[in-house]
């Protein structure tokens, strides 16, 4: 994304925010956990809404044939902060004919065996998109990636 | 956007001078950061003995600059004065929320880092080499807030020694110790914003 930035230069000049005083410095001690946290909980959603997708499946009927209730799937889908609950992983590694161990470390549920699914995730997050509709690249990331948690 | 003039303060003459916004951290960025930033602050830290710590002095900005590389959440700005980065910021522009009641729950954008050059650090060197880095930093992220539609609405940690800036100068609420992150968490509301962007006019 790219902003329009404005700064009047007597905003900075004759503004009273004046850092005389002290330094400016902020920092988020926990950031590099929460961007890969981030990252592997977009490729957790990114993956339960192209398999969804892929079977011309709502979310209404993903949560009626799974058990699970929709919002859930939803949160799951879209939220890459959500941490779903061991069941649902459960029941969507055997749905959808998936690695629960791996999809539970991808969870962040277990503890991790490898680097292998994680980096799978991450090129897996890069790789995809937002788009409605499958595209030919974006099925085969979707295949790359569903070959690793199938291991 | 690249290229945006920001009026900053040379230290010494206490004179205008124009400094360059860029969005995006190149690797003469990082480079700047590891081979001039750090190299003077070592230097400086020497020769202020034990009185000074430095809460940033750890920051791997090759590490965070990777990890968010192709995030589309992330934005980075630099501000470039006399061919060398002054001051570095990391927003975050997604899935962070208010914590102020009056606000609570609504988007924000989340200044994940803000780092200034050691030579303009008021606790390592007097005078500066630049001043008003950091504010026109903050002005930036205000800016973005308002552009991604969260009006102005800022948070972030804190590093002690800005502490002060951030409550009495900036205008934020303090909103004390964050146990998760050992610092102090600010919030900047849409008035206080609004404020802020009309202090200098």
């Amino acid at each position: 994304m790219s902003f329009s930035i404005n700064i009047p230069a007597s905003r900075i000049l004759d503004s009273s925010h004046d850092d005389h005083e002290f330094d400016v410095a902020a920092g988020n001690p926990q950031f590099l956990g929460e961007v890969r946290d981030k990252i592997r909980g977009r490729a957790l959603g990114i993956l339960f809404q192209y398999l969804r997708r892929d079977r011309a499946m709502t979310i209404e009927q993903l949560a009626e044939q799974i058990g699970i209730a929709q919002e859930e799937i939803w949160a799951l889908e879209r939220d890459p902060h959500f941490h779903p609950k061991p069941r649902t992983i459960q029941r969507l590694a055997a749905y959808f004919e998936l690695s629960e161990q791996k999809l539970s470390e991808l969870a962040d549920l277990k503890p991790a065996s490898s680097l292998e699914v994680q980096a799978a995730a991450v090129r897996f997050a890069m790789d995809t998109s937002k788009a409605i509709d499958l595209h030919a690249d974006e099925r085969n990331a979707l295949n790359q990636f569903v070959k690793h948690l199938c291991q | 956007m690249s290229g945006a003039r920001v009026s900053i303060i040379e230290g010494a003459s206490r004179r205008a001078i124009e400094a360059t916004l860029v969005e995006g951290i190149t690797r003469k960025h990082l480079h700047d950061v590891e081979m001039k930033w750090k190299p003077w602050r070592s230097q400086r830290l020497k020769e202020l003995g034990d009185a000074i710590t430095e809460e940033s002095s750890h920051w791997d900005w090759e590490a965070k600059v990777d990890v968010i590389e192709g995030l589309v959440s992330y934005a980075a700005f630099v501000l470039e004065c006399g061919g060398d980065a002054q001051g570095i910021m990391i927003l975050n522009t997604g899935f962070k929320f208010c914590r102020i009641q009056s606000q609570d729950k609504m988007p924000l954008v989340y200044v994940e880092f803000l780092e200034t050059a050691p030579w303009n650090r008021k606790q390592l060197v007097t005078p500066r080499r630049y001043c008003r880095v950091g504010p026109a930093l903050i002005d930036v992220a205000i800016q973005v807030s308002e552009q991604v539609g969260y009006q102005g609405r800022l948070g972030l940690h804190s590093l002690p020694q800005s502490d002060g800036w951030y409550r009495d100068i900036c205008g934020m609420t303090d909103l004390g110790i964050d146990r998760d992150k050992g610092l102090r968490y600010f919030e900047m509301t849409i008035e206080q914003a609004a404020a802020y962007l009309k202090e200098g006019r």
